[in-house]
């Protein structure tokens, strides 16, 4: 058997359309997931009861049961109680959904490690409720979180792949269509595996620059 | 929770076989080392064993009995195959995205699964003679689609929404002759059909014969299949591209179960109808 890679060329700018829409997926999901982290962090460790009981609830399905499982649900199980969502919807929800619960997980732990006694050094300074989150927690909880968030951007970039199954024509998805037209297997996917391996090459870069500059925070790099 | 549970790989199901293939894939497109060599006749005879690929999603060409055992018209064949070369036959259950390296990788001898015999393909994989026809069709729904269906040119139109299993020569049918309809492509027939059902679409452009059997078992859809055929597809067994041994062997074999009458039975036990398109019977090849 021989690899003829020079057949297979011609799919790149196809390709490298769907690594694009690969990035916007796992972009919008991050944004969105780190905000829902933000908001179920601060209820586990601050909010009564109750609430915490609901997002422990919710923290414990979507990270014990497979993403593949959870998007299967929201496209074709939703549609039975006539809620009908778009391939890219039912994508975009499940693993936003999915992301938010492992990163209340993230930001609570980033939340316990913050040392009470900055806090009551804050208070003793006479700082507001919003100075004390602005000047003293969040710096501290960016930092230490910022290895841990940047390691769940990555997954979630490769985890895009998942797309595939349900229609939305990422990177995968175009490798699949590639590969039933032209049988040349090993190298469409082995031209995937370069172009992802670039993708999160690309988002390590940019966190690690964003890290330095921004938090003065070494991330993970390559 | 601990935190090497946060970190823990995130199941993906059925994506571990898709994953494990695009490394090995990559591994072996990127270090590259001489790939396998298929079996040629003569190994086959001295291990007395022919290894079968089969899609058991491809109802009925393969499909799971109650045994959980692969069967189907793709088994069929693939047993008469076998008994009349005197081996032993091995099915190795294939899916569409990993069937071709399977053959490159000397784990299966044969692949089946109605692989449509194209140009871009037979670069790539050698071809048997036909062993079945295929036959492009229009299906849709009798009633609750997006614009009235009665007629292929009624499918080009932007409001009108089709989905496909990926990779299936509806594809190019519609690329050519409905561009303006929406496309949504799904990874098998489950899916596609569930999504026809739900009315996440309008029709579907395929073989017939891929979608007699599934249209049956989707409850609660009066289904409507257009007369018009499209076009014919021929579809041969695939062989490792320069496996001629081998190939010329199972060329006769066909022939001779073209003209016993096995494959024309075989096919109705499984379709209930004749093949739409027969398959000639020709002497040379």
């Amino acid at each position: 058997m021989t690899l003829q890679y020079g057949q297979v060329l011609r799919y790149l700018p196809d390709f490298l359309i769907g690594a694009a829409i690969s990035l916007v997926i796992a972009l919008v999901a991050f944004a969105l997931g780190l905000l829902i982290g933000l908001v179920g962090a601060s209820v586990m460790t601050y909010g009564p009861r109750m609430a915490r009981w609901g997002v422990r609830a919710y923290v414990s399905f979507f990270t014990n049961t497979p993403q593949l499982v959870q998007i299967f649900f929201l496209f074709f199980a939703l549609p039975e109680f006539g809620i009908l969502l778009s391939p890219v919807q039912a994508v975009l929800i499940g693993m936003t959904l999915n992301a938010g619960a492992y990163l209340t997980e993230i930001q609570r732990a980033g939340f316990q490690s913050l040392p009470q006694a900055e806090i009551d050094a804050a208070e003793t300074l006479g700082f507001t409720r919003v100075q004390t989150v602005r000047h003293v927690i969040a710096p501290h909880i960016i930092k230490a979180l910022y290895p841990s968030l940047s390691n769940q951007y990555i997954i979630m970039t490769l985890g895009t792949s998942m797309a595939a199954i349900f229609g939305v024509e990422e990177l995968t998805a175009r490798a699949l269509n590639a590969n039933a037209i032209s049988f040349r297997s090993i190298e469409i996917f082995s031209l995937t595996a370069l172009i992802y391996i670039g993708l999160t090459i690309i988002a390590s870069a940019i966190l690690y620059t964003f890290g330095r500059l921004a938090f003065r925070v070494k991330a993970r790099a390559f | 929770m601990s935190a090497d549970r946060i970190k823990g790989a995130k199941g993906t199901g059925g994506l571990s076989r898709r994953g494990a293939l695009i490394g090995a894939a990559s591994l072996a497109g990127l270090g590259l080392t001489k790939a396998a060599l298929a079996k040629p006749l003569a190994e086959v005879l001295s291990t007395k064993k022919l290894r079968a690929g089969i899609n058991p999603t491809l109802v009925p060409f393969g499909v799971f009995n109650q045994q959980n055992q692969i069967d189907g018209f793709d088994a069929d064949i693939a047993r008469e195959i076998a008994r009349q070369m005197r081996v032993e036959l091995e099915i190795v259950q294939v899916g569409s995205p990993d069937r071709i390296p399977f053959l490159q990788a000397d784990r299966i001898d044969i692949v089946l699964g109605a692989i449509t015999r194209t140009v871009e393909r037979a670069l790539v994989i050698d071809y048997t003679i036909p062993l079945h026809t295929q036959s492009v069709v229009i299906l849709t729904k009798q009633s609750g689609t997006a614009v009235p269906i009665a007629k292929p040119a009624d499918l080009d139109n932007p409001a009108v929404r089709l989905v496909q299993v990926r990779g299936t020569v509806g594809i190019p049918w519609i690329q050519a002759n409905a561009p303006k309809a929406q496309v949504t492509l799904l990874d098998n027939y489950p899916d596609t059909f569930r999504a026809l059902q739900q009315g996440r679409a309008d029709a579907m452009v395929d073989v017939l014969e891929s979608i007699v059997v599934p249209m049956k078992n989707v409850a609660g859809v009066q289904w409507k299949v257009l007369d018009e055929v499209l076009a014919s597809t021929w579809v041969g067994i695939g062989v490792q591209k320069g496996n001629t041994t081998l190939k010329d062997v199972l060329n006769i074999v066909l022939f001779e179960m073209h003209r016993s009458g096995f494959v024309g039975k075989t096919w109705e036990k499984w379709f209930g109808v004749p093949m739409k398109t027969p398959v000639p019977m020709n002497p040379m090849f």
